[in-house]
């Protein structure tokens, strides 16, 4: 425990958070202001105020978030350079994601995509054999794998948001408005918050587990996309996704999906090892999963993390319909199943906090609450018709 | 029952741990209820179990809601379920659940648990917001998770003065208070998370509250009182009972809907209810100018917008405004939506070409769309209804590889219903105009029995005109039987000239061969000829009985169509043109399957005026601020409980050996964060070793 506090500054000691900036914070934060007046400069005659506002808060929102999770600067540089790559060897000719061989094999949007989810998948095996071996080595990989497949994920999107553009001005959008693209975010998303537990618990074992899901995602995405159906495709918007709020409200939804995800795959590692303790097997993997009220306590974390953006996403959704549909509320399927998972998880924290529930019970509700989310997130276009059908299965 | 109220308020001051389980307080709080009975009922309704269970039920309830379509037409209903499950359906008003009496109930209790709730819990999270617990035990710190002690040499005022300074530094606020000698220090940080119970649960009941103000439940009580009544009869609005109107000023909260052609001017919207509706009367005119529609590349809709002008009815304010998806005209406490764009009444003129047997009749008319006409024909009267009339059709290009079009437009579309006297209708698409197909032009009409079906095509080719009048000429040729026995008489002899040893009576049997197979033919097509052929001809011999039938067949039908040329006044010389050639080919095809088609007459666009109409949604909702505030606090409430941990530190200094030491205790707790305060108080036992030499 000594370690920890020596390692983490004193916070009795006055020191200020500005202060404890070190140069590269600064230098990183200027050219992510850097890259908004850019944006600013090109694009701010196509921008409504509520884009302008949507592009001050995204960078002052990034800048925040390298400050807190540093990691997130260098990741951010990456995607940024890659992204900015595919940009200029684009020029404004499309067909040369055919004929350029960094596009065609790498960074155009299709590539990308596949680039992430090949890797996805290997970090999921990585992590697996890591705990199985309890090779450091192994999970670094695994570890690496994961943070390039994010970055590979981001580039994607960024770059098919450009290519969106280039088909036609009229068919540019931001790449949140079909199954297939936001699958993607799902991924990335979810990775992330994975990734941000990994580094404060200092523990790789859990990580087989959160992206097995993300490999089931990829899964889907690979059978959906590009697969007889060719979702990949981009297509325009209708009318009614023609707003600014798909900008705010589709990731903040899919932030709340993904920590829903996490937990649940949280739930499901910590059944496997309260289980296997109960049945008294104490094995090296058993024993290299971290402790039952670590995971718990993760666990706890990630759904109210989850429950937070979800329930700003749905007001924001709410706010979104009220301008498009004529009304803040129609229990359209999809609101509804977004009430449907809001009282699922409203519940479970209710239990935990003022009931004082721990453990096994929660576990299994975080399992149940994914299927719960997970209908609502794709079951519902599956199965259900309403206003919200776009993406068909 | 006082002894337990002085109980439970030491018990709360010298509490550990703020209370975690709801039940402890509970019972502190249930003073608050004066009689048994209704203690017992404030408790069970604020209870976290009725809480659990009312979101469960409300849940499953809304799930029945997203798989039973909501507010179909009663029909659909009886055709899925049958009468009887209908009945039991419709009484339990599952086909409008969410305004039904009993989700209304359900919303309604879940309200009064939450409010209950508030009630109990509210002053005890005010007192922890502000209260900082100065008298708290020696004995309870000794016992909490995290605490520790020193044996210090410095003075009770220089220690403090450390302390304070470091839990200032740390983000506490404290306060002191001297009692004995002993100095007790209470330090709290992150108070604020009590309030996000407050921020949460009072949001939510203004959330519901103000939706609840903006939903039609007024309307049915007014429904149940007897003064408003649904109509569910095809009315026009100008014909509903004035116990199915509301007045402009009559109804607070509303959402209807109204389909407004070009041109023309409203007062009023549609409220739907159930499987009927309601005039709304609005305060102001609404006129719509002009309305339009974009289209990607692939026939999608791009945009479509409206040019509207409403006119206030008493003041005559007017205000002019192009409407779209997503950008809705703010008026009062109205909002006018783009929400659907319709046929507003385009007018069709169009000519009726018989294709009944022995019928040549024509006809030429005008028509609005979604009207219906009365048509005769040999089997009586039928009934011509237009359905729906496309201005364009955007399909994939299947030449996209040459042309670098991935898509073409196909041009205007009528499609139509033809019902019988029986009532029984097949569904057509006419293309306005013809279409190419491997360099010929046509004109394309669809049929199907059932609109699950997909359309089944004729293609009817166009002459060097672009028109029909050669097709239905032949046609009105082969159906006038005096002349065909002229020309079957004419290519029989023609046919046998060269044979000078054949008797006139040969020619006379050939003649009426061609006559029976031109008419088989101009009856049912090849078809008809082959079950002709298989009726009469032993198998052995059809083979070369229907190879020469068919010689025969062609030839009688080439002359009728040299015939038919000759009409139009073509100089056919001695040869046709390769067009007239293969005119011909197409038009033998399309009568030799007409029969197929099944359709008393071809209807043929000559032209048309189109007109829209733009679907309005008309809202008013005065609960919507209310509902975005009570949006806000539930954010805010969140973020408190979540993210703003509380966390509570005690130190006491007590004089000790005679007052040459000082006995200095810290602890603290960290509430729904120990993990995180166990290493916040380890930091500070780090920082107080260091100034205190481990005294201890």
């Amino acid at each position: 425990m000594s370690t920890t506090t020596s390692e983490m500054q004193n916070m009795f000691e006055k020191q200020s958070f500005w202060r404890s900036l070190s140069l590269f914070d600064w230098v990183w934060a200027a050219a992510v202001l850097l890259g908004c007046g850019y944006a600013w400069n090109q694009y701010s005659a196509h921008m409504d105020n509520y884009e302008a506002g949507i592009l001050l808060g995204t960078g002052l929102s990034i800048i925040a978030w390298g400050w807190l999770w540093k990691p997130v600067r260098a990741y951010s540089i990456a995607v940024a350079l890659l992204s900015l790559f595919a940009i200029s060897l684009y020029g404004n000719n499309l067909a040369l994601g055919e004929s350029n061989f960094f596009l065609k094999f790498l960074i155009s949007s299709k590539s990308a995509i596949m680039w992430m989810s090949a890797l996805y998948v290997l970090a999921t095996v990585a992590y697996f054999i890591g705990l199985v071996t309890g090779s450091e080595f192994t999970n670094k990989t695994a570890s690496a794998m994961t943070w390039s497949a994010t970055v590979m994920g981001l580039v994607g999107l960024l770059v098919r948001w450009r290519e969106s553009y280039l088909i036609h001005v009229d068919v540019g959008h931001i790449p949140v408005s079909n199954l297939y693209e936001v699958f993607i975010l799902f991924s990335i998303i979810t990775a992330l918050l994975y990734l941000y537990y990994e580094g404060k618990s200092r523990t790789y074992n859990m990580g087989g587990f959160v992206l097995l899901v993300i490999s089931s995602a990829v899964a889907f995405l690979l059978w959906y996309g590009f697969g007889s159906r060719g979702a990949s495709e981009i297509q325009p918007l209708v009318p009614a996704l023609q707003s600014y709020w798909m900008k705010i409200h589709v990731p903040a939804n899919f932030v709340g999906y993904g920590a829903f995800a996490l937990a649940a795959m949280l739930g499901v590692a910590y059944l496997i090892k309260d289980s296997m303790l109960k049945r008294g097997s104490d094995g090296p993997i058993i024993r290299r999963l971290p402790d039952l009220d670590v995971v718990d306590d993760v666990m706890y974390k990630s759904i109210a993390l989850g429950f937070a953006f979800f329930t700003l996403a749905t007001i924001l959704g709410a706010m979104w319909a009220a301008e498009a549909w004529g009304g803040y509320w129609s229990w359209d399927p999809k609101e509804t199943w977004a009430l449907i998972v809001w009282l699922n998880y409203a519940a479970w924290l209710h239990l935990r906090l003022t009931k004082g529930w721990r453990g096994r019970p929660l576990a299994w509700w975080a399992v149940i609450g994914l299927f719960v989310t997970l209908f609502a997130f794709i079951g519902v276009n599956m199965f259900l018709s309403g206003l919200h059908s776009y993406g068909e299965l | 029952m006082n002894q337990e109220k002085q109980y439970s308020r030491n018990q709360s001051a010298e509490n550990t741990e703020p209370p975690e389980t709801s039940s402890r307080v509970t019972r502190q709080r249930s003073s608050r209820g004066e009689h048994g009975l209704g203690r017992v009922l404030l408790s069970f309704l604020g209870s976290m179990e009725v809480a659990i269970t009312l979101f469960v039920v409300v849940g499953i309830a809304s799930i029945i809601g997203t798989i039973l379509q909501q507010n179909q037409a009663y029909n659909t209903y009886i055709v899925k379920f049958g009468p009887f499950w209908f009945e039991v359906f419709r009484s339990l008003e599952l086909f409008d659940i969410y305004s039904s009496w009993w989700f209304v109930f359900l919303l309604g209790f879940l309200l009064v648990s939450t409010s209950v709730c508030i009630y109990h819990y509210a002053p005890f999270m005010l007192r922890e917001w502000r209260r900082f617990r100065l008298n708290v035990s020696e004995k309870s710190l000794k016992l909490m998770h995290c605490s520790r002690l020193w044996k210090i040499s410095q003075s009770q005022e220089q220690a403090a003065a450390f302390v304070k300074q470091k839990l200032a530094n740390g983000g506490y606020s404290s306060r002191e208070q001297l009692e004995n000698g002993v100095l007790t220090i209470a330090a709290k940080k992150g108070a604020a998370n009590r309030l996000g119970y407050l921020f949460t649960h009072g949001a939510i009941i203004l959330i519901c509250l103000s939706a609840l103000y903006d939903g039609n439940f007024n309307l049915k009580l007014r429904e149940l009182a007897g003064q408003l009544k649904p109509e569910t009869r095809d009315l026009l609005a100008s014909q509903v009972p004035s116990i199915s109107r509301l007045g402009p000023n009559d109804n607070h909260a509303f959402r209807g809907s109204i389909s407004l052609p070009e041109g023309s001017t409203t007062n009023i919207v549609f409220l739907q209810m159930r499987n009927g509706f309601l005039v709304q009367e609005l305060p102001f005119n609404l006129t719509l100018h002009d309305f339009r529609i974009e289209h990607y590349e692939s026939g999608m809709p791009k945009s479509f917008e409206s040019d509207i002008v409403i006119e206030d009815q008493q003041t005559g304010e007017k205000i002019s405004k192009t409407i779209k998806v997503n950008h809705p005209l703010l008026y009062r406490d109205f909002a006018i939506y783009q929400a659907s764009f319709d046929d507003g009444g385009s007018i069709m003129d169009l000519q009726i070409w018989s294709l009944e047997n022995g019928s040549r009749h024509i006809e030429n008319f005008k028509q609005v769309v979604g009207k219906s006409r009365d048509i005769e024909t040999a089997q009586g009267k039928v009934k011509l209804e237009l359905v729906e009339f496309k201005a364009s059709n955007v399909q994939p290009n299947p030449k996209a590889e040459e042309t670098g079009h991935k898509f073409k437009n196909m041009g205007p579309t009528l499609t139509f219903r033809i019902r019988d006297s029986s009532g029984q209708a097949k569904e057509y698409i006419n293309y306005v105009l013809p279409t190419e197909q491997e360099g010929r032009m046509f004109f394309l009409s669809g049929v199907r029995s059932s609109t699950s079906e997909p359309f089944r095509y004729l293609f009817i080719p166009v002459d060097e005109q672009f028109s029909l009048k050669r097709f239905f000429a032949f046609r009105s040729l082969l159906n006038n039987h005096a002349e065909m026995e002229r020309i079957s008489r004419k290519t029989a002899e023609l046919s046998l000239q060269g044979d000078r040893k054949l008797k006139p009576e040969l020619v006379e049997q050939m003649a009426v061969v061609m006559l029976r197979l031109a008419d088989l033919f101009n009856k049912g097509g090849f078809d008809q000829v082959l079950e002709d052929i298989n009726n009469k001809v032993p198998e052995e011999k059809r083979q070369t009985v229907t190879e020469s039938y068919f010689k025969v067949l062609h030839t009688i039908l080439g002359t009728v169509y040299l015939e038919v040329l000759q009409q139009e006044g073509v100089d056919i010389g001695n040869n046709i043109t390769p067009a007239q050639e293969q005119y011909y080919d197409d038009l033998v095809n399309t009568m030799g399957v007409l029969a197929n088609y099944d359709a008393p007459f071809y209807v043929q666009i000559k032209s048309f005026e189109h007109k829209q109409a733009s679907g309005f949604q008309i809202t008013r909702a005065p609960g919507k601020d209310l509902v975005y505030l009570g949006c806000i606090f539930l954010v805010i409430g969140i973020v408190l409980m979540f993210y703003v941990a509380h966390k509570r530190i005690w130190i006491r200094i007590k004089p000790i050996e005679g007052g040459r030491m000082n006995e200095l205790l810290v602890a603290g707790s960290g509430d729904r964060h120990q993990k995180e305060f166990a290493r916040e108080f380890e930091a500070l036992s780090e920082l107080l070793d260091r100034e205190f030499k481990k005294d201890n």
